[in-house]
């Protein structure tokens, strides 16, 4: 009666089952996240120099590389990284002695 | 003479330090669920990297927390306070002791039990597999309209208080940053915990000096902008993996909460000899909904939902804080500790503060220097009650703080913006773990497909598929606008009046569910411990059905034609929904005793 499975789409994940490279996924979250840094840094600069970031009348520059920086640095790093961290692995294989990717 | 502040700070405290380790820890962890060390928690075996991934529990706790606290712990409350401070507390107290952290507790440790599935598909275990389909189509129904109220809320804030956008910019990187330093270098917890709270400080005061502000973009307005690029964010956190934003994001977020709970509790224990000006009671129906005389019974339940238990908790317990929860013995901190910490805001940040405030000389120097000047004179005429509910809450607590201070102007005003800060932080978190239940949700409501054709289940039931639907559905409800009373208002607007019946209802089905399992799964024999949950449940049930009979026959016929249509149909769909469950609730009630029946003549 009780189905306790439930499985999620992980092999989807940045994995080459998935149709990614991993190599190529790392290459474009790290131009990701460098040009998520240059935009974010920028609007962060100009918004502290003239009190605010963007305006109410019209798109600025800063307004725009705040938003494209904000997804980004949520995108890109994932993407980088793209595998469970080391620490969090460990931690499961101690207790499971099953192999984390 | 009017009762000091203290009378409510060391009663509330007492009363959640007993609760947490006679009721919480003796009774429930040990006697009834006997949770173990040793038994492997669902974010261990199943393990996946995205979703089930284990997580320390006072990150947990702080996810927990974020989640389950919207604007419900404030808002519902500072309304509450319409029958003076007595019995909203007594609520409160009662509710999270009794109901609301049992609640949680047990709907978290039931789905931990059942491999991390949502308390909708632990009922199936109980009540057999159409109870659970009915239950995940009702949630996924009531999900879904949370979403569209939380796009909304937080494009609204964003467009009327950019600092509050400035600050949800600068805060998800941040976290990503955080999670950075916490999972991939050697930096110890300590050094990080002070690099986040360094980094959290600087974001409140960037965005407290440099708003953000933004135009419409391709002729619709700055709004719906705002709902656009939420509707983007909330989809991609919502299939990122847990540990990559979610839990360093509440790694931060525990530090601005519990600063938000510990200033509100040191506030009222340092103003504690200061009277309360505020009525203890003051009438028993006063009009609350629609004008209409509102009787504290059974209509309490309506008005105060997450400060005191609410069903959308066991929905987040059972959805995305088990499939983290590294450790059995970390539920009892999360669940239940997580209910009564929030309960601790509404009593002690929110109750209390207000009744403080209510008709105090000096309380107008707070409003003139928070340039509220114009509500100087609401205040004076009304009290406290003259204020809007979020004014409440927000000048409440920033005049108790002050007093405590010996500072209204000064330390008041911070405490007062600090106030407005947490609540904005409330709302925001709550909107993508919503969009992450939602798909849940979806997931298990299509298990069935999975061993009929793979392929198939793989199309439609995939992370990137159930978020998308879940996003897509929020902004059909919150993007178009509707007149409501002349006013135009998100579409959404037209049966949310109904929200707060159907989401206590699933309180009472969820805690219902939960007692059965703790007597048909659990077959715990002690009949004291059985009726300590069956009874509150039982309780709830009765109070929000009859609560949404009086709402349906009182309040309903004064809202407008189109609402009455809306909010009507969902409660009547609710309510039928709701006997139908009850009858599956019977029937397994029944078979669960037919069994233990049987067992024990088997035994003799």
């Amino acid at each position: 009666m009780f189905h306790p499975e439930v499985r999620f789409m992980q092999e989807a994940y940045y994995s080459p089952q998935g149709g990614w490279s991993m190599a190529a996924a790392r290459a474009l979250g790290a131009a990701l996240t460098i040009l998520g840094l240059l935009l974010f840094a920028y609007a962060i600069v100009v918004g502290a120099s003239r009190g605010q970031i963007g305006s109410q009348q019209h798109w600025t520059s800063d307004a725009v590389a705040v938003i494209l920086g904000w997804f980004l640095l949520i995108v890109g790093p994932a993407l980088y990284f793209g595998k469970t961290p080391a620490r969090l692995a460990a931690q499961v294989q101690a207790s499971m002695g099953k192999e984390v990717r | 003479m009017s009762a000091p502040l203290g009378i409510i700070v060391v009663s509330v405290l007492v009363v959640y330090g007993l609760a947490y380790m006679l009721y919480g820890r003796r009774i429930l962890e040990r006697q009834i669920v006997k949770a173990s060390a040793d038994r492997k928690t669902p974010a261990i075996v199943k393990f996946d990297g995205v979703d089930y991934v284990p997580a320390n529990k006072y990150v947990l706790y702080g996810h927990h927390f974020a989640s389950i606290a919207g604007a419900g712990p404030i808002v519902g409350p500072a309304i509450a306070m319409a029958y003076g401070w007595g019995l909203p507390l007594i609520w409160v107290l009662f509710g999270n002791v009794f109901i609301g952290a049992v609640h949680d507790y047990l709907a978290l440790m039931a789905s931990v039990r059942h491999g991390g599935l949502s308390i909708m598909s632990v009922s199936e275990n109980v009540m057999g597999r159409k109870a659970k389909y009915i239950f995940l189509i009702y949630v996924y129904a009531a999900l879904l309209l949370v979403l569209a109220a939380f796009f909304s809320v937080n494009a609204k804030l964003f467009t009327v208080n950019p600092s509050a956008a400035t600050k949800a910019m600068i805060y998800m990187p941040a976290a990503v940053l955080v999670g950075y330093l916490l999972y991939r270098t050697r930096m110890t917890p300590s050094t990080t915990s002070i690099l986040a709270v360094l980094i959290l400080l600087a974001a409140i005061a960037y965005s407290i000096k440099v708003p953000f502000r933004i135009p419409g973009i391709g002729g619709i307005d700055t709004y719906h902008t705002w709902l656009l690029l939420l509707a983007a964010y909330s989809w991609i956190a919502s299939v990122l993996p847990v540990w990559y934003l979610l839990q360093p994001r509440d790694y931060l977020n525990a530090f601005l909460l519990w600063s938000f709970v510990g200033l509100a509790i040191v506030g009222s224990l340092a103003a504690a000899v200061h009277g309360l000006t505020g009525p203890f009671y003051t009438e028993f129906s006063p009009p609350i909904f629609s004008g209409v005389p509102t009787p504290f019974w059974p209509a309490i339940a309506l008005i105060i939902a997450c400060g005191s238990l609410s069903g959308f908790h066991s929905v987040v317990a059972s959805g995305t804080t088990s499939k983290q929860l590294a450790n059995e013995l970390d539920a009892l901190l999360v669940g239940y500790g997580g209910m009564l910490t929030e309960g601790a805001v509404s009593s002690l940040a929110v109750i209390a503060p207000i009744a403080l405030a209510w008709n105090q000389p000096d309380f107008p120097q707070l409003l003139e220097s928070m340039g509220k000047a114009k509500l100087v004179s609401a205040y004076t005429q009304h009290g406290i009650l003259g204020l809007d509910k979020v004014s409440r809450f927000v000048m409440g607590y920033g005049y108790m703080v002050g007093k405590a201070a010996g500072s209204i102007t000064g330390v008041g005003v911070v405490a007062a913006k600090f106030a407005a800060i947490a609540l904005a932080t409330f709302i925001l978190t709550t909107l993508d773990s919503a969009t992450r239940l939602a798909r849940f949700a979806w997931q298990e409501m299509f298990d069935w497909l999975e061993e009929r054709s793979p392929r198939a289940y793989k199309a439609i039931a995939n992370m990137y598929v159930g978020g998308a639907i879940a996003v897509l559905a929020g902004l059909a409800m919150a993007y178009p606008n509707v007149v409501i009373k002349g006013k135009e208002l998100p579409a959404y607007n037209v049966i949310w009046p109904a929200f707060a019946g159907t989401n206590q209802l699933l309180a009472a089905l969820a805690l219902l569910t939960s007692a059965l399992w703790v007597y048909a799964v659990l077959k715990v024999r002690e009949t004291r411990y059985t009726l300590l949950i069956q009874t509150p449940a039982w309780f709830l049930w009765i109070t929000v059905t009859t609560g949404l009979a009086w709402w349906t026959i009182k309040v309903l016929p004064k809202l407008p034609a189109i609402q009455k249509v809306g909010a009507g149909t969902l409660v009547i769909i609710s309510l039928a929904i709701d006997l139908l469950l009850i009858a599956l609730y019977v029937t397994g009630l029944y078979r669960a005793r037919k069994e233990r029946v049987v067992e024990a003549l088997r035994a003799t």
